[in-house]
This record gives structure tokens, sequence and C-alpha cells, in this order.
């Protein structure tokens, strides 16, 4: 299952998918730090590609979210759907290991973004934000269908980390068996194919990560109905 | 020389691949465990792919719709329609999860 690694090579003790996400974290940091260090008012070269991004997410973050909220969670969002990016493309390196395809990477950032929208649920509304979970009738005699509408609703909620990190997980180790089967079926030319299709499953599903993130915290933040 | 060099690597290669997915067995249960297993995951994959192919049919058919009728809304539609297969896909893909947990995470053969 397991092929060799570079930096499973050089760290052995370290597993492959923690090197290779710090390697990620490093490899982000330096494209900022080197971008910052040559802000310029006229962009060229990596800055126009990095101006590019942002302000594809800021407009994604602020048609998902809103007007209101929607920069405040740019950070959030931006580093997911680029860290995810980023981990999700070292996995057509040959050589390299994809994070994502290790079920620790993906629920490490699934479970933290449903504490964040439940928390912000409740700092926006207050008490208040309990009755997203009521269901839309609101009425003395309704309470029973209140009770069940909660224990529902909150089944839902907890549906969602597991639905997104599986989600990640499955479509990128997936795509690791069906290199993996190609490579000993047909090894010359076949898996091209399958790699083009792999760097488009790769870009959407960070996407896809991003934008349900989002959706996920505008429903929390917007009033209940 | 190279020639058998690259043959050896392949064969090395698809022993330890092979050995890795058939860990040979000689216990009854266990072979009998990965028969039905096998089974399993080859009609649970294939309902799964019929069910999200009729889904994705359904979505590609209103996105060509809407496009002959209107060509103008056509770049906003493949998006949302992208991801909208992205979403069913993973449908799928939960089927795959599930069976390669009952392969590999053996739940039932210590």
């Amino acid at each position: 299952m397991e092929a060799p690694t570079f930096l499973h090579m050089i760290f052995p003790q370290v597993p492959a998918y923690v090197s290779y996400s710090w390697l990620a974290m490093g490899v982000i940091i330096g494209v900022a730090i080197a971008v910052k260090g040559s802000l310029k008012m006229v962009p060229a070269g990596i800055q126009n590609v990095v101006e590019i991004l942002i302000e594809f997410l800021r407009g994604q973050a602020l048609m998902s979210i809103g007007q209101h909220w929607g920069d405040k969670f740019l950070p959030l969002l931006g580093t997911l759907f680029i860290y995810i990016l980023v981990c999700n493309l070292f996995g057509l390196i040959p050589g390299f290991e994809s994070p994502t395809s290790n079920v620790n990477v993906t629920f490490s950032m699934a479970i933290p973004v449903f504490f964040i929208y439940q928390f912000m649920g409740f700092k926006v509304h207050g008490i208040r934000y309990l009755e997203h979970f009521l269901g839309p009738i609101r009425s003395i005699y309704a309470i029973p269908f209140m009770m069940f509408m909660f224990v529902v609703e909150w089944i839902t909620h907890l549906a969602r980390p597991l639905t997104l990190g599986v989600r990640l997980f499955g479509n990128m180790f997936g795509k690791h068996l069906l290199l993996m089967v190609l490579g000993i079926l047909a090894p010359l030319i076949v898996p091209v194919a399958f790699l083009c299709l792999g760097t488009l499953v790769s870009v959407l599903q960070a996407y896809v990560f991003m934008l349900l993130t989002a959706v996920y915290i505008a429903g929390s933040v917007e009033e209940s109905h | 020389m190279r020639k058998l060099f690259v043959v050896l690597l392949a064969a090395l290669v698809v022993v330890l691949t092979a050995s890795a997915v058939f860990a040979a067995e000689s216990d009854p249960a266990k072979l009998n465990y990965y028969g039905w297993a096998t089974a399993g995951a080859l009609i649970g994959l294939g309902a799964a792919a019929g069910g999200g192919g009729a889904g994705m049919g359904q979505g590609l058919r209103g996105i060509l719709e809407g496009s002959a009728r209107n060509p103008g809304v056509t770049g906003k539609l493949m998006t949302l329609f992208i991801v909208g297969l992205a979403l069913i896909e993973s449908l799928v893909i939960y089927v795959l999860v599930f069976v390669l947990i009952t392969f590999y995470a053996n739940p039932f053969v210590k």
C-alpha cells in the first residue's frame, strides 16, 4: 500500500503525512513571505497569482457569508483552501504523499470547523441560537414537534464534520488507489488521463471544503427563521 | 541487464502489493470473510455508481436545457454544476471508504 516517499526516508520516525503537512506549511509560508517582501503597486510575477487567488477567495466569502461577516472569516476560509489545495497537489508529484489522504489530517480540519461555526452562532445570537434547531413552527402546541426537530437538527449538525472529513479523505485516497492499480495494470500512457482527473479532483475538493465551511458559517450567523 | 533489472523491479512491486492485498491466509474463516466482503464491495459499489450516475445525469440534463434556453448563463451554471457533481460523487466515495474499511480495517476478523 504505502509507497516510499522522500521525507519518510529522511525522517523515518515521523509518519509521512505529518512531514508532508509540515512541508506544505513551509511552502505556503515561504511564498507568503516572499510576496510580502516584494509588494509593488504594479504587481509582477508571483504577486499576480496570489492577488488573483485572494480576490477569488474574497469574492467567494462575500458571496456565501454576506457583506457583514465575509471579511471576518476570509482568513479561515483562505487558509483552509490554500492548505488543502497544496496538500492535495502534493499527491500528484511522484515520491510525495498528499497529507489529506490520511484521516487524521482531514478530521483535524473538519472538527475545528464544526466548533468554530457553533461557537460563532452562540457568540452572535447568544442563547437564542438554539432557536435555529427548533424547526419552522413556533407555538405552544408544537412543543413535541420542536423537541423532535431539536434531536433531528443535532444529528444533522453532527454529521457535518464527519462528511467533511470523510469526503476529502475518500476522494484523495481513492485517487491514490486508482493511480496505484492503474500503475500496476498499464504503467505507460493510461495514468496520464487519470492524473488530469486527479488535478481536477484536487482543486475541486479544496473548493468544496471551503464552500461548505462558508455555508455552515453563514447558516449559523444568519437570523433564525 | 538493465531490462532484467526493470522486469525484476516490476515483479517485486507486484509481489509486494499483492501480498498486502491478499495477505496469505490459510484460515478458512478469514477466506470466507474476504469472499463475502469482495462480493459485497462489488455489488455495493456498482449500486452506488449507478445511483450517482443517475443523479449526475439529472443534473447534466438540467444544465443543458438551461443553457440551451439562455446561453448567457452557461458559465455560471457550469461552476455550480461542477460543485454539485463533486457533492454527488462524494456519496459514491463514502461507499468506497466503507469498502476500504471492510477490507483493510477488518472489523470482524482479528
